[in-house]
């Protein structure tokens, strides 16, 4: 990309114009372009404004079609929206079906929101993480009020979505689970709102109750946040406006207590932590010397041994 | 990164296993498929494929209404500055307007009974021209 592109593509992300923000997101999904990285030197600056929230929960619990009433919620409210939407890549033949826009129909015709649907990647999560920071910073630029982060259908340990938004929704439906399920450790003691979805199935008003009772054993400190557990019906909408109402409270309490500093501070360390991995994930084929693996194949050092060698080589390389 | 394509259903038919279809052969042959779902208007089918940024849009019809929609939707694309993606269409699709929308700028148009495996070659030889892509 040439510079006078980029310094357009960048004028075009501020202003908040929709093919600008879809080009800048596809040069950063693209980690192999060089201009992805300029890119993001060049926005950053303009971003920082943006409520980020996170999706998750199991697959099939209605997490797209819930975005879909967020968002149109949020648009009433006269909230512009960025839309965030992970599915899984394939292992076998790394290419993917992202199907979510599928739930999210009616908001394709809106131009308050923009969506954009990404694959997860076949390498590690710690490489996914760094592309989601980057394309929410797209997003933040492009001067978009909120964010909401769709993760793919999660486990119980994935946690990283926590450390990328400031409040994290954790979905789930009445027949999935009980009180055992919701006492374990990981998601769920990262999350800030819990959203029983479906709830004009049978049962949901028990999973309330349960899920309720569960929270209320929780050892908090006075005045920490109580996470709020709410029905919705994404389907018609009705619980949409509950749940909006619980993000501004979240918003408030972490202002009130210092948390959102906290929380703002700790994306920053977890994104810079992924760039350094990545970089030095990259670094690592080029500190393995071949002839060294003919020394470990004849058991004259060990791999403890020679990966001291190894990084010790690095350091000096870069002193 | 592996090519995006957009697999759209515009118009009324809500009949979508053949776009199912597609979308199933294009992910296992590696490449990330984005499905619109059925009864797309061609102003959202081409504000998707503006916002996810696709090399190609593979349109799926078997109303009729072909010659309004499928000119439609590429009108939009190109007033919304899409004007190096590729469009494939597929559905019940008379030969005898096949030229025209060829004319339009559909690019192919494979029939029923057309093989996976044949349009995942047409779609490897066509993107593998553009830079970044597979």
């Amino acid at each position: 990309m040439l510079p006078f592109e980029l310094k357009e593509l960048v004028l075009g992300v501020i202003s908040g114009e929709a093919r600008a923000i879809s080009r800048a997101l596809s040069l950063i999904e693209r980690n192999s372009d060089p201009s992805g990285e300029k890119l993001l030197q060049r926005i950053y600056p303009y971003g920082g404004n943006t409520r980020i929230v996170g999706i998750t929960g199991a697959v099939g619990v209605g997490k797209s079609s819930l975005i879909f009433q967020l968002a149109r919620a949020l648009r009433k409210r006269g909230h512009t929206v960025g839309v965030i939407s992970i599915d899984p890549t394939s292992p076998i033949s790394h290419g993917a079906f992202l199907g979510d826009r599928v739930r999210m129909q009616d908001l394709t015709a809106d131009q308050g929101v923009f969506i954009r649907s990404v694959a997860g990647g076949a390498d590690s999560v710690e490489s996914l993480t760094r592309k989601i920071f980057g394309l929410v910073h797209v997003m933040e630029a492009s001067g978009k009020h909120f964010v909401l982060v769709e993760t793919m259908g999660s486990g119980q340990s994935d946690c990283l979505i926590a450390k990328v938004a400031q409040s994290t929704l954790y979905v789930s439906i009445p027949s999935l689970g009980d009180e055992i399920q919701a006492m374990k450790a990981g998601i769920l003691e990262m999350s800030d709102i819990v959203v029983i979805n479906k709830a004009d199935h049978e049962g949901t008003d028990r999973a309330i109750t349960w899920w309720k009772n569960i929270f209320s054993l929780e050892t908090r400190k006075s005045g920490a946040w109580k996470t709020p557990i709410l029905a919705v019906n994404s389907l018609t909408g009705e619980g949409a406006g509950p749940i909006l109402t619980a993000i501004d409270d979240h918003e408030r309490h972490m202002k009130d207590s210092g948390e959102w500093e906290r929380r703002k501070k700790e994306a920053i360390r977890t994104e810079v932590k992924m760039l350094i991995l990545e970089r030095l994930r990259s670094e690592i084929e080029t500190r393995v010397n071949e002839n060294d693996i003919g020394g470990l194949l004849e058991r004259k050092t060990d791999p403890l041994a020679y990966i001291d060698k190894a990084l010790r080589k690095k350091r000096k390389t870069y002193a | 990164m592996p090519a995006r394509v957009l697999i759209a259903k515009p118009g009324l038919d809500g009949h979508d296993r053949g776009a199912k279809v597609i979308v199933r052969a294009l992910r296992d042959a590696g490449f990330e498929v984005i499905y619109t779902g059925i009864r797309q208007t061609p102003e959202m089918i081409a504000e998707a494929a503006m916002q996810e940024d696709v090399d190609c849009v593979g349109l799926s019809l078997l109303s009729g209404s072909h010659m309004t929609l499928f000119p439609r939707v590429i009108d939009l694309m190109k007033e919304k500055g899409l004007k190096d993606v590729l469009i494939f269409g597929g559905g019940i699709i008379p030969g005898e307007d096949v030229p025209k929308l060829k004319k339009k700028g559909v690019d192919k148009i494979f029939g029923p009974g057309t093989p996976t495996q044949e349009i995942v070659r047409y779609l490897r030889e066509k993107l593998s021209k553009k830079p970044h892509k597979n």
